[in-house]
């Protein structure tokens, strides 16, 4: 099954190639859905997860040329879809912004915090509980975040991270672990009290 | 078997690492490990679970006519411009582009060439506006490995002081990014633009520090960097001149329209 898709993606590419602008409307309609959640994933906003997909097309529709038929498309438009991300937080983050969480020890300030007592299912399901966790990823560097993203939301391996990231294995690791060693520190008191 | 250290648990979560029997074996009869593992896994769940937004069923379709109008013709063979984009594998050709635009630079400069102004102005102000584009992308990968250590272990990943942090990463960019460095100023130089023959002589000490830092650093020495990157201002000051690299490009795009039309 995957492999048929596999098959009939690198034909869409082929015919796209050859000029039939069609072939990429049924590539765009395919992937836009799983490359949507990807991109939310690195952006933690609709708006921009919408601007990525589309930007993420055009440059793929761009570089088609590049794409080699046995590599996987999806992949492909992964590793366009997470430089483009890279590109967009780096330009878009604002000059005077914290790059650190609020704290030195790496928790959140306590006006983040979500009130002290609430009962445990109301931690685990409130909006507030998502919020810190949306600020505690937010709090990632572009590459810990994308990294991560690949990693745990879509399960993607060390290596395919290190070839879509264009980085070493070890340094891929070391980014992932990074990133997951913040969000625990910046979670722990939410995490302490849901047990 | 001794205490499993996070890397391990993070891997174990993840069903990778080695021995991982083992260390289930441990897991089981160490409280504290279990705890430690039962609080990753907890951290790890709750992330998993946020939602994301669900769009339309007919959302491909939307974002087909959002950029249908938009399309360029693809390219038929790799691409002699290609631009650099972020990681290793793009910033590797970085310095043979920077040597590229010096070359192009330094011709144009030294050889002969016959009377024709209007023409030598436009070919100025081609060569002046490809040193913007890749200044501009040299500023940015420049600025995107400062923020990465001067963020790295914010939080003290490195729980133990002995403990090192792995920044081979950046350290790998440093030195690319050092090569075309000094070709881009060389050729600010000759070109007379000081604002950014500054800061690429302000970038190149720092660059150096971290291009010859160990691939492994302990907190102390991560801290260093990081207090010499806040000190001398310089991600600051990259992003100010990559705003004016910028605007002038954005200028000179202006000047090459009207001259145009």
């Amino acid at each position: 099954m995957v492999d048929r898709a596999e098959d009939s993606d690198a034909a869409h590419v082929a015919q796209t190639l050859a000029g039939n602008q069609e072939a990429f409307r049924s590539l765009v309609e395919r992937h836009s859905q799983r490359l949507f959640r990807l991109a939310y994933r690195f952006t933690g906003n609709e708006n921009d997860a919408e601007d990525l997909v589309q930007e993420t097309f055009l440059k793929a529709y761009r570089s088609l040329g590049k794409f080699e038929a046995r590599s996987n498309f999806g992949t492909w438009l992964y590793r366009i879809c997470a430089n483009c991300s890279l590109d967009h937080r780096r330009r878009r983050r604002p000059q005077g912004e914290s790059q650190e969480l609020d704290n030195p020890d790496g928790t959140l300030s306590a006006d983040n915090l979500v009130n002290p007592s609430p009962s445990p299912e109301r931690l685990l399901l409130s909006a507030e509980v998502q919020q810190e966790m949306e600020i505690a990823i937010q709090q990632l560097t572009p590459a810990e975040r994308t990294a991560f993203a690949l990693r745990h939301h879509e399960g993607r391996s060390i290596e395919e991270i290190s070839e879509i990231l264009g980085l070493r294995i070890p340094a891929t690791k070391n980014t992932v672990f990074r990133g997951v060693q913040k969000l625990r520190r910046a979670l722990a008191p939410l995490v302490g009290q849901t047990r | 078997m001794k205490h499993p250290d996070d890397e391990q648990l993070i891997a174990l979560y993840y069903g990778e690492g080695r021995d991982t029997d083992s260390l289930r074996e441990h897991l089981r009869g160490c409280l504290t490990c279990r705890e430690n593992f039962s609080s990753l896994e907890q951290t790890l769940d709750a992330v998993k679970n946020m939602p994301v937004p669900e769009r339309d069923s007919d959302y491909g379709s939307q974002v087909w006519y959002a950029i249908a109008n938009r399309l360029d013709l693809p390219e038929r063979r790799p691409a002699e411009q290609r631009r650099v984009t972020f990681g290793l594998r793009g910033l590797a050709g970085v310095g043979a582009l920077a040597a590229m635009i010096v070359a192009a630079f330094l011709a144009g400069r030294y050889w002969p060439r016959r009377p024709a102004p209007t023409v030598a102005t436009n070919t100025a102000q081609i060569r002046k506006g490809v040193l913007l584009v890749a200044v501009s992308d040299h500023l940015d990968h420049a600025q995107m490995v400062l923020m990465e250590l001067a963020n790295g272990d914010s939080d003290g990943t490195a729980q133990k002081p002995a403990e090192k942090i792995n920044i081979a990463n950046e350290q790998e960019w440093a030195e690319q990014l050092l090569v075309s460095n000094r070709l881009y100023e060389q050729t600010a130089q000759q070109t007379r633009d000081p604002e950014i023959e500054n800061i690429l002589s302000a970038l190149e000490p720092v660059l150096l520090e971290i291009a010859h830092s160990p691939d492994q650093v302990s907190s102390q020495q991560l801290q260093e960097i990081q207090d010499r990157i806040r000190n001398t201002g310089i991600l600051f000051k990259v992003r100010v001149v990559s705003s004016d690299v910028r605007d002038k490009e954005r200028s000179l795009a202006q000047q090459k329209d009207r001259g145009q039309t």
